[in-house]
């Protein structure tokens, strides 16, 4: 028993590198590997789009309405001879900014809401908490939806929006964790040498509990882009003529018996990105978080 | 025989789904054996059948156009554009006095009211219009109606409208406009509320039943003056979805169906279904843009002949192909009183030019281009248009920072002057001084608490208008010279651009070729006479 548990804790050496923790997140299963792939294709899309897309994506000409896929027009045409294509390719730009930026911005702010809750404890405690459980009660969508109603549509409003319906999740979850992290011995014996309470969180509460803040960000990207899909197709996210996944399907949807492909392109386009970041989100938990993996 | 709860409740189960897919499964094969012609409409339920009350929606005025007659109207399938233009329907005939401002008709014998409430006489007419022009009578477009000052029964089938001011065109601007069809005024008073959905008319349908889910079916009035209608049953369906409705059409489940009206659509339906035919209005809607002259920088004139010279009309009419015309001024131009470009001096022609729009911002010292924020709202044609718009606007350096709302709070937030360039879709008859009316003269101002008019630009109000042109226009009794005043106006607003039309876009109706109409769709409003229609 003693020796299994010795080599146990030399199969995981305390300090592993990023680089290393990186690898093995990737590497872990092939449908990792994948979705990193893919994952990073996007990136490289969407960050590419000026230079990657073949037309300008707001140009109009009535003169090619509707025109089938062809080798001027990879996927054709929409209703107002836009080219579907570079509308995809520089929709990808609004999705990897929402998937990205929202979610950063609400772990700052929930894991810092969810620290000072669970580090103080008593009314500070009850307070956060009750607010964040008001938070919670209302689905993320519909949460957005009614900021967005009263906010209206446009890039920082939605940003706003997306990242007020995630920081209740955080929040909670860095609660959580704090309270856990609190009982460890190490934090009772900085606090029995007079560290001061800033430090304490910065140095012992945070970096205890950024495995699962990371993980959770990592599963909201997915979540992000689809919800930035979701408000666009209501008509609440990003504005026309801008093109975003979701509003590209909105106005294909007026037109789908003139031409399917804004439909079928961007509808790929967001399950495809979607599954890739979850897949890496499960393996990022799975590195991370042994103990929910197994 | 008797029958223990448990078999009652199976067999009542098996019989209920038995209906229901009969009446769903089954729906086509029973319609082509009863020849129920059926038509969709883009309306989500029927809001009633009382041709006078406010909030019809386009799908309603199908039905109440079956289901009455007016006292004259403008033969099927057209617009009356000239005062001789209308034949008499409810009236026999009628005459006007040399000063257009007494209107007499004369009422046919034997007109029927549906389902036994008898005759009309002058009384029903009388007490149709008498609510119409009633301030205290909610009632639709009571503008239209304004000009009205007293309506009597000269005897029992006589009927004479004195009118405020002279009216050569009182056919078209209000004996034959859809509010003022014909009431029983004893089935009215008999029925109370009750009447929205059991109307009483003289048409050549009569209502068998009002359904939200089903719509409203209708059956041939026995007794129609004009003959028996040829199909004996009509259905109106409301299906608002344009997808569920193309998919309903394209599966033969309805013969005809409100068109989309975005380019493209038309040429997707004959993709799929190559023999379909297409019954057209023309004009149409027509398409303003108006500017809110109250709003920075859309107070310099510059400003707006830049956005004039930046926006292509035949451009966007060519993307919507045979359904649109670009148009010149206020008035379509397949009506009096429009102004054609041949007539007028080249500086109001207003030929695309870019370069000529980024001069003139540089001049109103915008040299770097400028952007204006609106909203538009997120109907399919305003949506087209609007997008049309925003992008040629692009090639001139003005950004319109556009949001897109749903139509009713776009109604909403504009009739609230909030808005500052506000594309305006509406249907006018072929009366020369009605869009000048509404949208121009400076009593139709729109006011912030949204008890205004429709002119959004201010016009008359921020700077000298048309109001002493109007005023003669609608003072004159002679049609030519008064066509000749509302072409003066034309040109002045071209001069100042308050307000400048863009195309005119046809209602579209989709018409499976198994059913003919009788004859063919050439203009008129956006719903027609379905009574000489049959399978073929």
């Amino acid at each position: 028993m003693m020796s299994n548990a010795i080599q146990e804790l030399e199969a995981v050496p305390p300090n592993v590198s990023r680089f290393h923790l990186i690898q093995r997140i990737i590497l872990g299963k092939p449908a990792t590997v994948l979705a990193a792939l893919i994952v990073l294709i996007f990136i490289i899309i969407a960050l590419l789009a000026p230079v990657l897309a073949p037309y300008d994506p707001l140009a109009q000409s009535y003169l090619k309405i509707n025109l089938l896929p062809s080798p001027d027009n990879w996927l054709g045409t929409d209703q107002f001879g836009r080219d579907i294509l570079s509308r995809l390719i520089w929709g990808s730009r609004n999705s990897l900014i929402f998937g990205l930026v929202s979610p950063t911005l609400a772990a700052i702010i929930g894991t810092f809401l969810g620290v000072t809750a669970g580090y103080f404890g008593g009314i500070v405690d009850r307070l956060l908490s009750r607010v964040i459980d008001m938070l919670l009660a209302f689905p993320e969508l519909l949460l957005a939806i009614m900021i967005a109603a009263v906010l209206g549509g446009g890039f920082w409003n939605i940003i706003a929006v997306i990242t007020v319906a995630f920081i209740p999740g955080f929040a909670r979850v860095a609660r959580a964790t704090t309270l856990a992290v609190k009982q460890e011995p190490y934090v009772e014996a900085a606090t029995a040498v007079g560290v001061s309470t800033p430090v304490i969180i910065l140095r012992h509460i945070v970096p205890n509990i950024s495995s699962s803040i990371v993980v959770l960000l990592t599963l909201w990207t997915a979540s992000a882009i689809r919800l930035e899909a979701s408000l666009s197709f209501l008509g609440l996210g990003t504005q026309a003529p801008n093109p975003s996944w979701g509003n590209i399907i909105r106005d294909g949807l007026n037109n789908v018996f003139g031409s399917p492909w804004p439909i079928v392109g961007a509808g790929v386009g967001i399950t495809v990105v979607v599954l890739a970041f979850n897949l890496i989100g499960d393996a990022v938990r799975d590195v991370l978080d042994p103990e929910i993996g197994q | 025989m008797s029958l223990s709860r448990r078999e009652f409740m199976t067999k009542a189960g098996v019989a209920g789904a038995a209906i229901t897919i009969a009446s769903t499964v089954g729906m086509p094969e029973a319609m082509a054996q009863d020849h129920v012609l059926s038509i969709a409409l883009a309306a989500r339920a029927p809001n009633g059948l009382n041709p006078a009350q406010t909030g019809l929606t386009g799908g309603d005025n199908w039905a109440i156009s079956q289901i009455y007659d007016c006292l004259v109207n403008s033969a099927d399938g057209t617009f009356g554009i000239k005062p001789e233009d209308f034949k008499p329907e409810i009236a026999e005939s009628y005459e006007s006095s040399p000063d257009a401002k007494t209107w007499t008709y004369k009422i046919r014998k034997g007109v029927k009211f549906h389902k036994g409430y008898g005759e009309v006489t002058a009384d029903d007419v009388v007490f149709t219009f008498t609510r119409l022009i009633d301030p205290k009578v909610v009632t639709a477009s009571k503008a239209t109606y304004a000009n009205i000052a007293s309506v009597e029964a000269v005897d029992p089938m006589t009927v004479k409208f004195t009118l405020k001011l002279p009216d050569p065109l009182f056919n078209g601007s209000i004996a034959s406009t859809l509010p003022a069809s014909i009431l029983s005024k004893k089935a009215f008073t008999e029925k109370g509320d009750a009447y929205k959905f059991d109307p009483i008319g003289t048409g050549p349908y009569q209502v068998t039943s009002v359904d939200p889910t089903s719509g409203v079916l209708l059956e041939a009035n026995p007794d129609y003056f004009g003959g028996v209608a040829v199909t004996k049953h009509l259905k109106i369906v409301f299906i608002a979805d344009t997808t569920a409705r193309t998919l309903a059409f394209l599966s033969g489940q309805i013969d005809m169906m409100e068109g989309a009206r975005t380019p493209g659509w038309i040429a997707g339906i004959k993709q799929r279904a190559a023999k379909t035919i297409f019954d057209e209005t023309q004009p149409g809607s027509f398409n303003h843009l108006m500017l809110n002259l109250t709003k920075k920088p859309l107070d310099d004139v510059r400003v707006r002949q830049a956005i004039r010279y930046a926006i292509d009309n035949s451009a966007i009419a060519k993307a919507y192909g045979e359904l649109a015309t670009p148009m010149v001024g206020m008035i379509a131009p397949q009506f009096e009183g429009s102004v054609k470009p041949a007539d007028l001096p080249p500086e109001l022609q207003y030929k695309p030019d870019v370069a000529k729009a980024k001069a003139l911002l540089a001049e109103a010292g915008f040299p770097n281009g400028l952007t204006i924020q609106c909203f538009n709202s997120q109907r399919e044609d305003y949506a087209a248009i609007m997008l049309m718009v925003q992008e040629q606007l692009r090639a001139a350096g003005i950004t319109l920072d556009m949001k897109m709302i749903d139509h009713a709070t776009f109604h909403d937030q504009t009739a609230k002057d909030l808005n500052t360039i506000v594309l305006n879709s509406s249907s006018y008859p072929p009366v020369p001084t009605f869009p000048l009316v509404i949208q121009l003269a400076s009593n139709a101002e729109v006011k912030a608490d949204g008890s205004g008019g429709t002119n959004f630009s201010h016009y008359g109000v921020a700077m000298k208008g048309v109001d002493d042109l109007l005023t003669k226009a609608l003072a004159e009794p002679d049609f030519e010279k008064r066509v000749a005043t509302v072409q003066d106006i034309e040109k002045q607003v071209l001069k100042d651009l308050p307000d400048m039309g863009i195309i005119t876009l046809s209602y579209v109706v989709a018409r499976n070729p198994r059913v003919d109409l009788g004859y063919p769709v050439k203009s008129g409003y956006a719903y027609w006479p379905l009574h000489k229609a049959k399978y073929v």
